[in-house]
């Protein structure tokens, strides 16, 4: 997916890691873009983030 | 919330350690399928879902219902004796419209009874009622007025054509009849 300038290149980490190193994972995911969970080969799987968001306002 | 985003499908088990890490960090969980386009797509990362121990799915038959549309449900095992009630999101007109979305996602809480306001629970089954929003230091009159607002504008969306919530309590998805032949092994499993 395209990036704008402004917005964080994701950190990266392996499919292994990714399934073993759950700390890491949250860790990672917090971080401004989030973290890229990447296959052997360097291609990008998937994606994982944790974006924050504010409540809506009640009516 | 944690966030997953697949341009593909995804393998059970990359699902399921999401959601064990939302568990873990005390945050509801969503996982966005960009590359699901139509029903059998979902039906094929549906049958995906299905082949690991934790996910059941299975077709529901909500009261009231006069529809040959298919209801499908979807839980997440959390622990033994508790799961999670996969809430879905889709493009497809089939979908309730509080549940349309541009791409297709499945959304839970993957922890406990943690909403002391929801008392009203199930023992064995999680929902999102059932998420912990200690973060959010939401004073009790803010909270009653979040979820007023909340079941007031669901009515609102579900009012024209008649749709109505309670069908969709226990359904992650309503997808068209032409869906269910493909869906048969995938409840048989």
């Amino acid at each position: 997916m395209a990036r704008t300038p402004s917005q964080k290149k994701p950190r990266t980490m392996t499919i292994d890691q990714f399934h073993r190193d759950r700390s890491a994972l949250l860790t990672a995911a917090k971080k401004a873009g989030g973290v890229d969970v990447v296959n052997p080969d360097g291609s990008v799987r998937f994606h994982v983030s944790i974006p924050h968001a504010a409540l809506p306002e009640s009516r | 919330m944690l966030s997953g985003a697949f341009p593909a499908m995804a393998d059970e088990a990359e699902i399921s350690t999401i959601f064990e890490a939302g568990g873990e960090a005390k945050l509801p969980v969503i996982a966005m399928f960009a590359g699901i386009r139509t029903e059998s797509a979902l039906v094929e990362q549906l049958a995906r879902l299905s082949a690991g121990d934790r996910w059941t799915v299975t077709e529901v038959f909500p009261d009231g219902v006069e529809s040959d549309d298919v209801f499908v449900g979807v839980e997440w095992k959390i622990r033994e004796g508790l799961v999670s009630s996969v809430m879905g999101l889709a493009p497809f007109p089939s979908m309730p419209v509080t549940r349309r979305a541009p791409y297709v996602c499945i959304a839970a809480w993957p922890g406990e009874h943690d909403n002391p306001r929801w008392t009203k629970f199930e023992k064995g089954i999680v929902h999102f009622l059932d998420t912990d929003l200690t973060n959010l230091k939401l004073p009790e009159k803010k909270y009653r007025a979040l979820t007023k607002a909340s079941i007031d504008a669901t009515k609102e969306l579900l009012k024209e054509p008649p749709d109505d919530a309670r069908f969709y309590r226990k359904a992650a998805f309503r997808l068209s009849p032409a869906s269910r032949k493909t869906l048969r092994p995938v409840f048989d499993r």
